[in-house]
């Protein structure tokens, strides 16, 4: 039976789940750090406490984030991708599937493509103003 | 008619000598007793010598008739002078007419005197009836005035009784009101040395008060001082338990690390991660312990500013204190100062009141003795007012009876 490694973390309330591999490094918060995601589909951390950094072609950006709970070993057979009809409907490729924890869902965030969107997303709204 | 004697009629020559002398004296014997009117018939005495003796019998008895017709005469004359100065008296009594003499003219020698005397007496009569007349009116005159004099004293000495009776009533409800106010005055500056015991008992208490809250306020410096310290001392533990918390977030975040590293290291780093687990349970140990931390510094930061801020409202209210109990302690001290003048001016109202109570009473004696000395005089008045009314009486008699006399 094969394992996987995944952190658990916060937003807005909300626990939610990612890839241990898909996180290079767990940052300090800090509202001045550049190149830092505040803002994303999972919600707008006010005081963020941590921040996830992924490595994005060959730089590094982070997700703000509440808290980071832990990170825990589940079995592999918990943690499923989205189904198609889901993934089609969500709109959008930042949640890559749900992990059955106890007797909770959570989605599997995929960090780097989260980050990707929401850097676009900002992108496009700073080009609006 | 003369009468001849028995014994002279009969004849001499019949009779003897001693009838003869019989006769004589026999005619003797009536001159004795009065009857002059027998004679001796001369012619029947045949005696010489008893012829003599019988003329001069006779001689006798007719001078002795004469006498007596002219003391008859007389004596009518003097009756009928006597009836007529009798009758002038009489006229005066009955009539009281004085307006003239007797009315006699040439009276007898001997009556003259009397006349004389009793014209005299009516003249006399006249002028004293005259000036009675004069004195009667001046009398009465002056008996009336006397009588409105006293009347009028009367009524003057009985409104001035009444006036001392007010004014000795007055008097007395002044003397009355002078003890009363004696009294009072005695209470107030008794009352007043009770104030001042108890003014400079105040004084002391104040002066006590004073003390205390100026200690209170020196207290409260020190306690504000003291919570100044510790509020720096807890702002320091603050600093450091900050230092604290920082350093195990980032003890936390390392174990994070760590544990993330373990994960993807897989089976390998399984025992890695069970140790950054371990370091991570220690560092949010240590976080949730300065949490507590810093929830008791909030609430010592609460309660040392809630006791700085008591604090400082201590020294405010100290400060106030002690300025009001300075305020209060010059109050005070005027307040004594006022009532010392106050318990002097009593105690000076008290001896003027015991004066004024002694002279009121004296006034009183004096007055009740004038109001009774003026009883009298209004008595004495009335009196007098009731002797010219007499007076006046009399004087009205004496005119009725002076002019009963006709004078003119």
């Amino acid at each position: 039976m094969t394992e996987r490694g995944i952190l658990l973390f916060s937003v807005d309330g909300r626990r939610h789940a990612v890839d241990a591999g898909d996180v290079r490094r767990i940052a300090m918060g800090s509202e001045d750090e550049p190149g830092w995601i505040r803002s994303s589909i999972l919600g707008s951390p006010p005081r963020p406490r941590r921040g996830l950094v992924a490595a994005l072609e060959g730089e590094e950006r982070a997700l703000a984030v509440d808290e980071v709970e832990g990170i825990e070993i589940v079995p592999a057979a918990d943690v499923s991708p989205l189904p198609r009809l889901a993934r089609e409907t969500i709109g959008t490729r930042g949640i890559a599937g749900i992990v059955v924890r106890e007797d909770e869902l959570l989605f599997l965030v995929d960090l780097p493509q989260l980050i990707r969107e929401s850097s676009k997303e900002l992108s496009s709204h700073a080009e609006d103003e | 008619m003369r009468k001849t004697s028995e014994a002279a009629k009969a004849s001499p020559r019949s009779k003897s000598g001693s009838g003869q002398a019989e006769a004589i004296f026999r005619v003797l014997q009536n001159l004795a007793n009065g009857d002059y009117g027998e004679r001796v018939d001369v012619d029947r005495i045949t005696s010489p010598q008893l012829k003599r003796i019988a003329a001069l019998v006779n001689d006798v008895a007719e001078h002795a008739t004469d006498q007596i017709r002219g003391v008859q005469e007389r004596n009518k004359s003097l009756r009928d002078g006597m009836q007529e100065a009798l009758d002038a008296i009489l006229q005066v009594v009955n009539q009281g007419e004085l307006s003239g003499s007797t009315g006699i003219r040439n009276p007898s020698p001997t009556l003259s005197p009397l006349v004389k005397g009793i014209d005299q007496l009516l003249a006399t009569l006249r002028s004293f009836t005259l000036e009675m007349g004069e004195a009667s009116l001046q009398i009465s005159a002056s008996s009336a005035e006397v009588l409105a004099a006293a009347t009028q004293h009367e009524s003057s000495m009985a409104q001035q009784a009444s006036a001392v009776h007010e004014t000795t009533a007055t008097m007395a409800e002044l003397k009355s009101a002078a003890g009363n106010i004696a009294d009072n005055a005695r209470t107030v500056a008794a009352v007043a040395e009770q104030t001042v015991i108890a003014a400079r008992a105040g004084e002391a208490a104040l002066k006590s008060l004073l003390s205390a809250i100026q200690t209170i306020s020196q207290d409260a410096d020190a306690i504000h001082e003291a919570m100044e310290r510790l509020s720096r001392r807890v702002e320091r533990i603050g600093s450091v338990v900050e230092v604290i918390d920082e350093i195990a977030d980032r003890s936390d975040l390392l174990a994070l690390n760590a544990a993330l590293e373990g994960a993807k290291a897989g089976e390998a780093g399984r025992g890695f991660s069970i140790v950054a687990a371990e370091m991570r349970r220690l560092a949010e140990n240590v976080l949730t312990s300065t949490q507590e931390i810093k929830s008791l510094i909030g609430e010592i930061r609460e309660a040392t500013d809630e006791t700085a801020r008591a604090t400082e409202r201590n020294r405010q209210s100290a400060k106030e204190g002690e300025d009001q109990a300075d305020q209060a302690m010059q109050s005070v001290q005027a307040i004594l100062a006022g009532i010392e003048e106050t318990s002097d001016a009593a105690r000076v109202i008290h001896l003027a009141t015991q004066q004024q109570r002694s002279a009121t009473e004296q006034v009183v004696q004096s007055m009740t003795d004038l109001e009774a000395v003026t009883r009298q005089a209004q008595e004495g008045a009335a009196q007098a007012a009731g002797a010219a009314a007499e007076l006046a009486k009399l004087a009205d008699r004496l005119s009725s009876l002076a002019r009963r006399f006709r004078v003119s």
